[in-house]
């Protein structure tokens, strides 16, 4: 007797009802691809049914998500995964060497600074960013050309919004997949996409079925990822009275190893990653990957200092993207005064990001026992 | 009383197996052409135009196609292999695997709303992996039986039991994937093996940058650049910016006439070459091209001729050099670099495009093959024959023409397929 | 049912058509047009898809003509033709438009005007396609018996092949002996066995079968009749004899040019490939240092093509002078090597290991023999070099025999510029002539090796046993249609007919022409040149020629 496949209906009530979906558009990403169109993003912010009727039962919705259990195997099999965070060639610590993106950026400009050397050589013809749009406002866009590139620049957690605008919710997740969709239309057929843990292993598991959109995705860019936010009004109030600022002063906002608000006139303001808790999305919290272990290259601020981007070479094809832009002179290492002490600086940064995928890991294992065990978490943004 | 069988197989639906199928079928013998592949056409049927005439390829090939589709005498076993041959000239019983299509071979329409849905994307083989198909797909629009395929390892249901869109949107239930592979039993008189060539991968030379330079191509990953019904509808754009290719080198001898690779000669590469420098001048006459070889080999009927005009009326230069090695610059054109003929000198030019003629070599699977079928294999992996009874295996009864004999050009496959066609007649009628 | 119904087809043939006509356009107007009741365009009308929609069209719409609007008839007008007739539509109410050849790819850069052209030939075609008629094909017996003319290996194998496959197998041959070429060769490449080994194997087989019979010392004097029944004269000495046969198989091979006025040829220091075959099979080769110079007379302006077979001979005769004499000097003076293959290139491998000097010259730098050496340019070297020499071979082209085109004229084949034959297409049909029941293999046919010779003499055999086997062919039935009461008997299209296909006769109503419809090739030069215009060509009438003229000037751009 043939098993029945899991289908949408499975993911509502696995992942949407507990209060899991990351919402980060995987499911209608494919739908829409394929022009199976049974599926939107609803008022809400999780996807859900457009026409019932429209939907096929194809099941591959329910393989894509990043928060079913599927899929691990292959994608651990396919891509060598070692304990603690995945396989990776080498950690180094680097920053862009061009200045307009040094003042805009968020860390050391690298994600910027190799998407611009795949553009320049042709090795994409567009790269999935997000863009700031407004104060905490981003979308995804496709960039195409180096200006688009550089506009889109700059921190990922200073606010995003989705792409349906939706009066005053506004998170600092950019869902970019359902960006995707729509590009072979627009003759891309090689692209670049930078995103979280999430959105990644989304896109992974599109690869390894081997189903629309991915194909057309040639590069991904990974960012290290405790959690992402939601400022809703309330959040904001919450924070502006909590932390006794002005959220209409803020310049930048960055995570290391905690919170980092930069105001104008030069300050800086550090709060916990604990006092915030309540803002982040309650999804992030069953997620394990900090240090997005499936893309080709993952970036983050943790470990390096103000200016420089630590850079995880995973993949083969990371490292070719990595070796040329070095090699091309788009980026540039920090150098140490010796390699005893350039090994040390390694080491640290790697203890760091494994401390905290470490504590992600344990965080999401805690909230999944406790979902199992009945509690619920709320099912909305 | 025994009956005598008077069925002959043909193994291999390419050119040459096409034409021994109609000649026996034409006589009144009984055919069963097996072809591996989901239609027949083989890789004249991946060919732009082909020498000395220029014809488009598919064109003087379809009506073939059609004629032994709809030939009284003609049994067509697609996407099937020969698993086992038993018995003697006049009397071999052989085993024949069908493998399973999961679509209704008398049901389908070519319609191709199922492969509009299907979600699956993987590189396409005829296409020489230059694009990407479906799951479900038309092995190429002009094939026979002009029906889709379920590819089974990369289709979502039949490797994890998920999707079945295609199902869902077919509107005639030609889809079915309860299909099982069939075997069946064939008695036939005689055997002629036509199995083609498959092209020599040039990764084998590193100094010529295959796949590590984006704009060094092999041969027939050209033909299907310049062909109207391939990848890029026949504008001949560069793989890495898609800018048009003004200046082309053929790289001829690659992995032929080498001690490291194969030692022969691969007979049809001067003239393909020739032919290839033609369309480029024909589709835009800015274009250039330099022709790198060591013996220029244009001796059957008219291609002399052919050679000349090429040289005269179609920007076309030859260089007796054999390249060393291919470099790149900063926007991916390749550097060929060649001892200049005249003045020993080592030089270098930069072309837009670099085409490595590729040796043809026996196919994937021929040993397999010559073993089910006990004939031998010479010291290439061709098919053994004696050169004055050209045609015939080392086993009686069993028959060989084309490619998988030697590396020959279309004219004279179909006169040895003509021929093995006659030899078989003679064994299958005594 | 009077009403005519035409359905009409326009293909995209890919982007061949599709990419520099309106083909969609074209199908509408082609609807637009009196008499169309059915148009459409499709992507290649010649897939299994286009030819079902084809059938699947007259079958619904109940269509008595079809027009399709594609490439070019000469490939595939007998597809189309047999598609109408799986649907029960007589195949000459069918009507080839070429909007390719004649349009799309001759006027690629100017898209509008161009599909202008294809209307106008659509309009044209469908004109026509209204006046043809239902014509019906005509079946003649086959005679079982074939003529091969020509004993060398080729014919030999030829007739053997055809004889075990149970026919009659007439065999001529101009000498007094049968084996052709191969009686002057002394060692075959790439083995060395010995010519006269495989010339007397097969030359037994050949007496010995009871099917064939030999005529040696005979030549070919007329040839009478068509496919399946040809009526040729044999001259043997002084007798005559009349054979009929059902086809012909020409395998009359070539001969070596002899090298007059060239490199100082006299047959004793300076020889060709022959001479010196049989000087080794004689024994007689005296020669401490040989030049062998290739390419003499051939790869030139007065014979531009390449033999072949002529880089092998000389490889086989160096190697077979160095066993001769080990402490030889053989210099090989080359501009290309053509070794092709798996065993020729391997032939080249050994014969390099012998010690054979190869020496590259460009034929804007020939060898030129001063003071009893060859001065030669060696490419590679970049040096000038002086060769002495005790023999000199002259490898030259096999050309033509001198009366092939005779040969040609008597069986209405064509030559081609060299005077070897033609064949009906280089690719498709490369062993048969485009008149029925002729085929052609070896030399004959183009410089060849043995090897290739023996293939293409069991293909030809192939061909021409297919109507011997089948019994009968059919007759296009595209002939001419003689209107006794007009016609005044003047025999002018007797003369004019170049097939013999028209003759007047007596008859009660006094001399007329009369048609041998089987020797018809409907060329159409009695009927236009008729003085009473009694003759009317069938499929190709004045009415129809005249509408389509109409069908053109109708509308003017």
């Amino acid at each position: 007797m043939e098993e029945e496949i899991k289908t949408f209906k499975d993911l509502t009530r696995e992942v949407i009802e507990k209060g899991i979906c990351g919402k980060c558009g995987g499911c209608i990403s494919f739908c829409s691809a394929g022009e199976l169109n049974a599926l939107e993003m609803g008022k809400n912010e999780v996807p859900r049914y457009i026409n019932e009727d429209n939907c096929v039962k194809c099941g591959i919705c329910y393989l894509i998500c990043p928060q079913t259990d599927t899929l691990n195997v292959e994608l651990q099999e396919k891509f060598g995964w070692k304990p603690p965070i995945g396989d990776y060639q080498r950690i180094t610590s680097a920053q862009t060497t061009d200045k307009k993106i040094r003042e805009i950026c968020t860390d050391g400009g690298v994600v910027t600074s190799l998407l611009l050397y795949l553009l320049d050589r042709n090795l994409i013809n567009g790269a999935i960013v997000s863009k700031k749009i407004g104060r905490f406002t981003r979308k995804a866009i496709v960039s195409r050309t180096p200006e688009e590139l550089i506009e889109a620049a700059g921190s990922t957690f200073s606010g995003a919004f989705h792409l349906e605008e939706l009066g005053g919710k506004y998170t600092t997740y950019t869902p970019i997949l359902s960006t995707v969709k729509s590009l072979e239309k627009g003759y891309l057929h090689d692209i670049a996409v930078v995103g979280t843990p999430c959105q990644i292993n989304a896109i992974r598991k599109m690869q390894c079925l081997g189903v629309i959109p991915a194909h057309l995705i040639k590069y991904t860019i990974g960012l290290f990822c405790i959690e992402n936010f939601s400022f809703d009004d309330v959040a904001r109030e919450m924070l502006e009275k909590k932390l006794d600022i002005n959220l209409e002063k803020i310049v930048k906002l960055n995570i290391k190893d905690d919170f980092i608000i930069s105001l104008t006139k030069g300050v800086t303001i550090h709060v916990p990653l604990e006092e915030i808790h309540e803002v982040a999305r309650p999804a992030c919290f069953t997620c394990k990957d900090f240090s997005n272990e499936y893309a080709d290259i993952s970036v983050g601020g943790l470990g390096s200092p103000d200016g420089y981007t630590t850079t995880l070479i995973r993949t083969k094809v990371g490292a070719s993207v990595y070796e040329g832009a070095l090699r091309n002179g788009y980026i540039q290492e920090r150098t140490c005064e010796n390699t005893e002490e350039s090994r040390r600086e390694k080491t640290k940064m790697m203890a760091k990001i494994v401390s905290f995928a470490r504590r992600k890991k344990m965080r999401a294992e805690e909230r999944l026992s406790d979902l199992a065990g009945g509690k619920d978490l709320g099912g909305k943004a | 009383m025994v009956e005598k069988p008077k069925a002959v197989l043909v193994i291999g639906g390419g050119i040459a197996g096409i034409q021994a199928a109609l000649d026996l079928g034409d006589m009144g013998i009984k055919v069963h052409l097996v072809e591996r592949e989901p239609s027949i056409g083989g890789r004249m049927a991946q060919l732009d135009k082909t020498f000395p005439t220029n014809d488009c390829s598919i064109c003087i090939l379809s009506p073939k196609l059609a004629d032994c589709f709809r030939h009284p005498n003609i049994t067509l076993h697609t996407i099937s292999e020969v698993k086992n041959v038993t018995g003697q000239i006049r009397d071999f019983s052989v085993k024949l695997r069908k493998y399973a299509r999961f679509v209704k071979e008398n049901e389908c329409i070519n319609c191709g709303e199922c492969a509009a849905k299907c979600p699956v994307k993987v590189p396409d083989e005829f296409d020489m992996r230059l694009r990407k198909r479906e799951a479900i797909y038309p092995y190429y629009l002009q094939g026979v039986p002009a029906v889709m395929t379920i590819d089974r390892e990369n289709c979502l249901y039949l490797t994890r039991g998920v999707c079945r869109i295609c199902e869902k949107f077919c509107t005639i239930n030609a889809i079915d994937f309860e299909q099982k592979d069939t075997d069946a039993t064939l008695h036939v008189g005689a055997i002629i093996v036509a199995t083609g060539f498959d092209p020599f991968d040039p990764s084998g030379i590193p100094q010529y940058g295959y796949k590590r330079y984006r704009n060094v191509i092999t041969s027939l990953e050209y033909e299907r650049l310049i062909c109207a019904s391939g990848p890029t509808g026949g504008h001949l754009t560069r793989p890495s910016d898609k800018k048009p290719a003004e200046t082309i080198a053929f790289i001829q001898c690659v992995g032929s006439r080498d001690l490291k690779n194969n030692r022969y000669c691969s007979s049809v590469c001067c003239m393909h070459a020739t032919k290839e420098a033609m369309l480029a001048y024909e589709h835009d006459p800015k274009v250039k091209s330099y022709i790198f070889y060591m013996d220029l080999r244009a001796a059957g009927k008219g291609f002399q001729k052919y050679v000349a005009r090429g040289e005269q009326e179609y920007n076309i230069s030859y260089i007796r050099n054999r390249v060393a090695k291919i470099t790149e610059d900063r926007n991916e054109n390749p550097i060929v670099w060649y001892e200049e003929p005249q003045s020993s000198k080592t030089e270098k030019m930069t072309m837009d495009l670099a085409v490595l003629a590729t040796s043809l070599m026996p196919r994937k699977g021929v040993e397999e093959l010559a073993k089910v079928l006990g004939v031998e294999l010479d010291e290439y992996n061709f098919f053994k024959t004696d050169p004055f009874n050209p045609l015939d295996t080392t086993k009686s009864g069993i028959f060989v023409c084309g490619c998988c004999r030697e590396p020959t050009d279309i004219p004279e496959s179909v006169a040895q397929a003509s021929g093995a066609a006659e030899r078989a007649a003679e064994a299958v009628m005594r | 049912m009077n009403e005519v119904r035409v359905g009409v087809f326009v293909c995209h043939c890919g982007t061949n058509i599709g990419g520099f006509l309106d083909v969609p356009g074209l199908a509408k107007y082609a609807l637009s047009l009196s008499n169309v009741v059915f148009a459409k365009d499709n992507q290649y009308t010649c897939s299994e898809a286009g030819l079902t929609e084809i059938k699947n069209a007259i079958d619904e719409k109940k269509l008595n003509r079809v027009v399709v609007a594609s490439c070019t008839p000469r490939t595939h007008e007998p597809l189309f033709r047999s598609t109408c007739k799986d649907a029960g539509l007589n195949p000459y109410l069918f009507q080839f438009a070429n909007i390719r050849d004649q349009c799309s790819w001759v006027h690629m850069q100017d898209r509008d005007r161009a599909t202008e052209k294809a209307k106008a030939l659509i309009r044209m075609g469908v004109a026509r396609a209204v006046l043809l008629e239902p014509l019906e094909e005509t079946e003649v017996e086959v005679n079982p018996c074939a003529l091969v003319i020509g004993g060398g290996i080729t014919g030999m194998t030829c007739a053997l092949s055809l004889a075990n496959r149970g026919f009659e197998v007439k065999l001529i041959e101009n000498e007094d002996r049968l084996g052709g070429t191969l009686n002057s060769l002394y060692k075959l490449y790439p083995t060395h066995e010995e010519a006269s080994r495989l010339v007397q194997e097969k030359t037994k087989e050949v007496e010995k079968n009871p099917k064939i019979e030999v005529l040696t010392s005979s030549e070919v004097k007329e040839v009478e009749g068509f496919v399946g029944n040809y009526d040729v004269t044999v001259r043997q000495g002084e007798k005559e004899r009349l054979f009929k046969v059902g086809v012909i198989i020409v395998a009359t091979g070539a001969e070596t040019l002899k090298p007059v006025g060239m490199y100082g040829y006299d047959g004793k220091t300076f020889v060709t490939q022959l001479e010196l075959e049989r000087m080794l099979k004689e024994r007689r080769l005296n020669a401490d240092t040989v030049v062998i110079i290739q390419c003499v007379g051939s790869r030139n302006e007065k014979r531009a093509y390449c033999s072949k077979v002529c880089c092998l001979t000389a490889l086989k005769n160096a190697m077979l002078i160095k066993e001769a004499n080990p402490n030889a000097q053989v210099f090989v003076l080359y501009r290309d090597m053509v070794t092709q293959g798996t065993k020729y290139e391997d032939y080249y491998g050994k014969a390099r290991e012998t010690g054979i000097t190869f020496i590259k010259y460009s034929p804007e730098r020939q060898p030129v023999v001063e003071n009893k050496s060859v001065r030669i340019y060696d490419e590679l070297l970049g040096e000038e070099l002086s060769l002495p020499y005790d023999l000199v071979v002259l490898s030259t082209p096999m050309v033509a025999h001198n009366d092939s085109t005779d040969l040609a004229q008597k069986l209405k084949v064509p030559v081609d510029e060299n005077g070897f034959f033609l064949e009906a297409h280089v690719k498709l049909r490369p062993v048969d002539f485009a008149t029925d029941g002729i085929y052609v293999c070896g030399c004959a046919h183009w410089p060849a090796n043995v090897s290739e010779s023996i293939s293409q003499a069991y293909g030809a055999a192939s061909r021409a046993s297919i109507p011997m086997s089948v019994g009968h062919v059919k007759t296009e039935p595209l002939i001419p249609v003689v209107d006794e009461d007009e016609c005044s008997g003047c025999g002018l299209c007797e003369l004019t007919c170049p097939f013999k296909a028209i003759q007047v006769e007596e008859t009660e109503k006094g001399r007329k022409a009369k048609v041998i419809a089987a020797s018809c090739k409907g060329c159409g030069a009695c009927g236009a040149g008729c003085p009473q215009r009694a003759i009317t060509m069938r499929h190709f009438t004045n009415e129809q020629l005249v509408a389509q003229v109409i069908a053109l000037a109708e509308v003017t751009p």
